[in-house]
């Protein structure tokens, strides 16, 4: 395993030469061993990996970094062994290593990925938070990035649902970005595992980020994309889903929401759709007891002002100003209806004074 | 042969009487000036030896000494051209010397006699009034600022020798001024705005306790057009603050021969390019900055964020104690500034914020916006509130609002409520009520402390919030005429809370 820690660390050897020289060879050990006209022989070396090869051999203290990782409590598996999981061994350009805090994603139970958009709406965010709290209550381990916005969302929706989730991080596992997500982050380890291909230690670079999609998408059974705008990350993780063969739904929206435009794209390209919560986890051969109820506000008996104001406020946020236009009630009025509907849980004042119609109890 | 001559010399917006004294006397021919002299008044000399020159005084060939006393104030401006002729005049007896008794002289003279305008002449006559000086000899570009002090006896003339003419004898012609009513102004009305009634609401409240107010909305909501129209909202001006405020603009010279003392209670908007000296006022002579030509009046900040920060932060210190010192080398200056502030700002970049479907800014992107607004500025705000955008048929809708008029007589009537309560204090509005007294004007009961004990803990308020929660309540049960603050001004106060960072944190789950 230090032998594999030392061939993830050879700078300038890129994951794919490093995946042939571990079919080429017998192993890190015995690369880190291997006389240097030996390994001058190897077909597809240039002088200069050579040299990188050499350099670092000498460099590297084998024993000292191994340890100095499992001091930092830094789980580390290759592919060279038997733990690495199985899911993610057969997705083409499949990372040499693996490194994580926490566990990593248990192969026998089922894996879903959640992903979506950083900037995402209200609806986005509460069918994330609720999806992922299903899932998490039905034993499914919630897969996603760390990232703002639905990531976020999903990784709440699981802690919530007192489930196992896993974060795949665009940058070393010991780097917490966004840095808002650290309390996020600390509550992940303890129930799941941060998951990273790069080295502890590195900084998030942009070009990180698509590529971490393809653990994220190989890592799970399943990828639902929540929300996306036309170009998005979130679309590359359905194509690297598509490419290694799982499963995409994606969560329909509005034709005219840009939000919504990647998702609805998606399905159009014969996704599978997220029409409910339950109807998702029947996909997943999971037989959901209904415990995200929708809202029937019918049920609640509204008087006629308060029908007219629930009737008003929608997915999107609206303002107090708009409502005060639209009913021309007083603002002390409008203030006591929207302060039943609070408390009856039919909306939710999601900024100040920013309205929006709640989807579950 | 010695003389004397009174004039006066401007100071922030009071004046100090100044003397001139002529000297004339044998010995080596010279004219000299001295008493700590700004450049303008010790070039007054040439124009002084001109215009005597162009109404056939020629100086004597002896030794002129002027002395403006008391020499240890600083003299500026080039009010001084007018007294000092005359003294020269007086000692030369071209001019008797009994015509000048008791008359006070202001003007710039131009090498041909005539007698230029100059800044302050208001101030000086309402002052000089107090101190016992009651004719004045003024340039006729500044008679009509003369004529608004009616226990002062004013004479403007427009060149020396109508002056000389005058002070021998000659009868005044009394000039009379049309006043235009500035039509301008009494235009804007309330009713005009389509909709939008949360922010009229806020509006009326804000100047009913005189609360700072900061306005967030879409770009084309109507946030500029709803600003303008505050000032109107607010009680007329009383006599009293008609002359300050006058004093101030007449200081800036911006009061015109057809205008009356200030009616109407002033807008100011500077544009977001202003320097922190141009908002506050300074200059090596204190001239007075936009927010006290605000003064009594409103000051309109468009597009916050866009101010330079530092700028921002000198509101601080004039926010709190209604006037600006500014203190120079020269002496120190206090100017009036006793202003609502009204601000308005997009939500984010793009102005679309927090619609998700338009609003194009990165989490990132929010937050650089909003930090770009200083955070003590914004705990001197009492009201914030969102404009929406119009929809095409609100926008062009035939339904007509209350008309200014109206919404003034309720903050006229909530006004007079405060001025009875506050009577005995220091202060005369419910945004001033400082922190610990506020529990004797602010009183709860026991529901309702209770209910803002939740609020408290429900929205993690800030002591300063909550503060100026309850301030607002007050101002919001005043308007209701209510002696205690109930639930409902409670829940409405709360909706006019500040908004915070977390607003601009992403969607809050």
């Amino acid at each position: 395993m230090k032998y594999a820690y030392w061939l993830d660390n050879i700078s300038g050897i890129g994951v794919a030469k490093r995946r042939y020289l571990l079919e080429t060879t017998c192993g890190a050990e015995e690369l880190y061993e291997m006389p240097i006209n030996h390994l001058k022989r190897i077909n597809g070396l240039t002088e200069e990996d050579v040299q990188r090869i050499i350099k670092s051999r000498k460099e590297w203290n084998v024993d000292k970094e191994w340890f100095d990782l499992m001091g930092k409590g830094v789980g580390f598996v290759s592919l060279e062994q038997k733990n690495f999981p199985e899911k993610l061994r057969n997705i083409p350009d499949v990372p040499y290593a693996l490194y994580y805090i926490g566990s990593l994603p248990e192969e026998n139970r089922k894996s879903v990925a959640i992903v979506g958009a950083r900037g995402r709406s209200i609806y986005g965010c509460e069918i994330a938070q609720n999806l992922s709290k299903c899932l998490a209550e039905h034993g499914v381990q919630v897969i996603s990035g760390l990232a703002k916005g639905i990531d976020t969302d999903a990784h709440k929706g699981a802690l919530e649902g007192q489930g196992n989730t896993y974060a795949v991080l665009g940058s070393g596992v010991d780097v917490c970005y966004p840095k808002e997500n650290k309390y996020l982050y600390n509550k992940i380890i303890d129930t799941g595992g941060i998951i990273s291909e790069y080295p502890p230690g590195t900084e998030p670079r942009p070009a990180f980020f698509p590529l971490r999609n393809r653990i994220i998408s190989g890592l799970s059974d399943c990828v639902v994309v929540i929300e996306a705008k036309e170009k998005s990350g979130s679309l590359i993780t359905a194509d690297f889903a598509m490419e290694q063969g799982r499963d995409v739904y994606a969560l329909p929206g509005r034709i005219t929401d840009k939000l919504s435009s990647g998702c609805n794209q998606l399905i159009k390209q014969g996704a599978g759709i997220v029409q409910s919560v339950e109807d998702f986890l029947a996909d997943l051969d999971i037989i959901a007891e209904n415990t995200c109820t929708q809202i029937d506000f019918r049920k609640n008996l509204l008087e006629k002002d308060e029908r007219l104001v629930y009737s008003l406020i929608d997915f999107h946020p609206i303002g107090l100003g708009t409502l005060v236009d639209k009913t021309s009630f007083s603002i002390a009025y409008l203030l006591e209806i929207l302060k039943k509907l609070d408390s009856l849980g039919l909306v939710k004042e999601t900024f100040t004074n920013y309205y929006v119609r709640r989807i579950f109890k | 042969m010695y003389s004397t001559i009174k004039t006066a010399s401007l100071e922030g917006i009071h004046t100090k009487a100044i003397q001139v004294e002529v000297d004339m006397s044998n010995g080596m021919p010279m004219f000299e000036m001295v008493g700590q002299l700004a450049p303008e008044v010790r070039e007054g000399k040439e124009r002084i030896r001109t215009a005597l020159h162009s109404i056939g005084v020629i100086l004597p060939a002896k030794r002129i000494t002027i002395n403006l006393s008391p020499a240890s104030i600083r003299k500026t401006g080039t009010g001084f051209d007018l007294p000092i002729a005359i003294g020269i005049l007086k000692s030369l007896g071209v001019v008797s010397r009994e015509s000048c008794e008791g008359k006070m002289f202001v003007g710039e003279l131009s090498l041909n006699g005539q007698i230029l305008p100059v800044n302050g002449i208001l101030p000086i006559v309402s002052d000089g009034v107090l101190g016992d000086a009651y004719e004045y000899v003024i340039p006729i570009g500044n008679a009509r600022e003369g004529q608004l002090v009616s226990e002062a006896r004013t004479y403007a003339f427009s060149h020396l020798q109508e002056v000389v003419d005058f002070l021998n004898g000659k009868e005044y012609e009394n000039v009379t001024y049309n006043i235009e009513e500035t039509l301008a102004e009494t235009e804007k009305d309330f009713k005009d705005v389509a909709g939008q009634n949360l922010i009229k609401r806020a509006c009326e409240v804000a100047a009913a306790g005189m609360h700072n107010m900061l306005l967030i909305g879409a770009p084309g909501a109507g946030k500029t057009m709803i600003s303008e129209r505050l000032s109107t909202i607010l009680p007329p001006l009383t006599e009293s603050e008609r002359l300050e405020l006058s004093k101030i603009y007449s200081v800036c010279g911006l009061l015109s021969n057809n205008t009356d003392l200030i009616r109407h209670r002033p807008f100011r908007t500077p544009h977001h390019t202003i320097t922190s000296v141009g908002l506050t006022g300074g200059g090596a002579v204190p001239r007075p900055g936009e927010i006290s030509l605000a003064h009594n009046g409103v000051l309109f900040l468009d597009e916050l964020p866009e101010f330079q920060k530092k700028t921002l932060e000198i509101l601080r210190q004039p926010m709190e104690e209604h006037k600006v010192h500014l203190v120079r080398s020269k002496g120190t200056v206090t100017f009036p500034a006793n202003f609502l502030l009204l601000a308005a700002m997009n939500p984010c970049n793009c102005g679309y914020y927090p619609d998700m479907q338009k609003c194009r800014c990165s989490t990132g992107s929010l937050k650089r916006y909003f930090d770009k607004v200083s955070q003590p500025l914004l705990d001197r705000i009492d009201i914030c509130v969102e404009a929406p955008s119009l929809s095409y048929r609100e926008l062009v809708g035939k339904e007509q609002g209350e008309s200014s008029k109206v919404i003034q007589q309720r903050v006229l009537a909530c006004h007079q409520i405060q001025c009875e309560r506050y009577k005995n204090e220091e202060f005369l509005h419910n945004s001033h009520i400082p922190a610990s007294r506020l529990d004797e004007f602010c009183f709860l009961g026991e529901k309702e402390k209770r209910y803002m004990e939740n609020i408290f803990i429900k929205m993690s308020l800030t002591a300063r919030t909550y503060h100026k929660i309850l301030r607002v309540a007050r101002t919001i049960a005043d308007l209701d005429e209510a002696h205690f603050i109930s639930l409902k001004h409670l829940t409405e106060a709360i909706c006019y809370r500040n908004v915070d960072s977390k607003f601009w944190g992403g969607v809050e789950s």
